[in-house]
């Protein structure tokens, strides 16, 4: 109980510093918006919040190394780089809602929503000099590749079901999602001075925190009320074969017969619809919740060799907090 | 050094860009447009000889290719234009140059704010840039 307090003020104290640290990126950020003509639809986008899971973990593997804040260039170019990908998401899904707010392709157009991206992109750019002879513009654009490769895997896979969908899957948010994460734990820990050994436990952690949080993301596809703007069952629309819809096909073998024979970009009438989403909440968020738990637990397993400090129980607690999130 | 001739840079480009053309292939349903399909190499050989030609000519050829797919709006276009935005990444950060990077980083600020405006996308004026960026690297 009292360790567990203590944990939660050393992340309070964490907390204060990293929002100084984002306050910090988020103005540096706004300024240079202020100076542009794309000014509304940028600063909906970015300065419209989400979860800053990318900075946030970018400066908490720093402070594992160093004790002062000045990490404020790598949150912000893993920011602008997380940000023009979402971007081109919301394009590529046709998208009208993000975090709440109206998305740039709904307002401005398809067009103008790719410019403004490619904008950030080149705003990111300016950063990479800090880190020049770190190794973390490699691993960045090592990364940035890499999610291109899983996006081309994602339109392949779309529309079918395969004996192996549940490895395609994972090789898919591997890709999309999760290395992306591991590489802003690894760059925070590479620019906070840690050895070498630190840093691949760092990565392996953020790799398992990004597969936990997709395959929780992928579940609230699928539970509850509309959040953050967010259709229920939008990756259903989209054929994409998400793990609770994995795990509810092998729990019920008339779920996997139907979605067989759906045409290529055939939409599901209403009916098959609430029917599919009603079987996947039924038998396939559970054995997810479980999977989650795994991957959280095993990220924590990861960093146990790197030295207790406020920064390691942050990262821990971060891991945790994945069990039970909602949005 | 002995200068690099055409014929290998093209046949460099052709393998270091193998992957993205397959890409092209697959979903776009196409093939690149064989008039550009050299026109970053090309300009960077005309203003650059040394040590980094090859790595140069390449990301110059994937900047092309992702300032002109996402000319396109079909999704697939965005997404190969990702694509080769992170090739043009990889083959201009170990060049290791910040005056590089950053022409880089001003042409694409102020093209994207000019087509976001409704500028067209203008193939001969990146080759002007592709001509002169080389002008930077002090090798």
């Amino acid at each position: 109980m009292t360790e567990n307090l203590l944990k939660k003020i050393a992340k309070s104290q964490l907390d204060s510093d990293f929002y100084c640290g984002l306050e910090k990126a988020d103005r540096e950020l706004e300024n240079e918006l202020d100076r542009i003509c794309i000014t509304d639809d940028l600063k909906r986008a970015v300065m419209s919040g989400g979860k800053r899971m990318r900075p946030n973990l970018a400066y908490t593997a720093y402070r594992l190394g160093s004790s002062d804040t000045e990490i404020v260039p790598l949150m912000v170019m893993v920011e602008l780089m997380h940000s023009a990908s979402l971007i081109h998401d919301d394009v590529v899904d046709k998208a009208g809602i993000r975090r709440n707010v109206p998305t740039i392709n709904a307002t401005s157009g398809d067009y103008r929503a790719v410019q403004s991206a490619d904008y950030l992109l080149s705003r990111a750019m300016e950063y990479l000099h800090v880190y020049k002879g770190s190794g973390i513009d490699e691993r960045l654009a090592e990364v940035s590749l890499r999610m291109c490769r899983g996006e081309f895997l994602e339109i392949r896979e779309a529309f079918r079901i395969s004996e192996d969908a549940e490895e395609k899957y994972f090789e898919l948010i591997r890709h999309k999602t999760a290395i992306f994460i591991g590489a802003c734990a690894a760059c925070g820990g590479i620019a906070g001075g840690l050895p070498a050994e630190y840093v691949k436990s760092l990565e392996d952690y953020g790799t398992y925190l990004g597969i936990a949080f997709q395959i929780r993301d992928d579940c609230l596809d699928f539970e509850g009320e509309t959040v953050f703007g967010k259709k229920i069952g939008q990756d259903l629309d989209s054929g994409l074969c998400t793990l609770p819809l994995i795990y509810a096909m092998k729990a019920e073998p008339l779920l996997y017969s139907l979605l067989k024979t759906r045409n290529p970009n055939g939409s599901l009438s209403q009916k098959d619809r609430e029917y599919v989403i009603k079987i996947v909440c039924r038998y396939g968020i559970n054995d997810c919740r479980r999977l989650i738990e795994e991957y959280s637990t095993r990220a924590v397993e990861t960093i146990k060799d790197i030295p207790d400090s406020p920064a390691k129980d942050a990262l821990i607690l971060m891991a945790e907090g994945l069990k039970n999130r909602k949005k | 050094m002995e200068k690099l001739s055409k014929e290998f840079i093209h046949e460099e480009m052709d393998k270091r860009l193998g992957e993205g053309y397959s890409l092209w292939a697959e979903f776009l349903k196409d093939s690149a447009p064989e008039e550009y399909r050299y026109i970053g190499a090309d300009a960077v050989m005309e203003g650059y000889d040394g040590r980094h030609t090859l790595d140069l000519a390449s990301a110059c050829q994937c900047f092309f290719w992702f300032r002109f797919l996402h000319e396109q709006t079909d999704d697939k276009d965005l997404l190969l234009g990702d694509y080769f935005f992170s090739r043009f990444s990889h083959w201009l950060i170990p060049i290791d140059s910040t005056p590089l990077i950053d022409a880089f980083s001003v042409y694409l600020k102020d093209d994207a704010q000019g087509t976001f405006n409704g500028r067209a996308f203008d193939a001969a004026e990146l080759e002007n840039f592709f001509r002169q960026v080389g002008i930077v690297l002090d090798d």
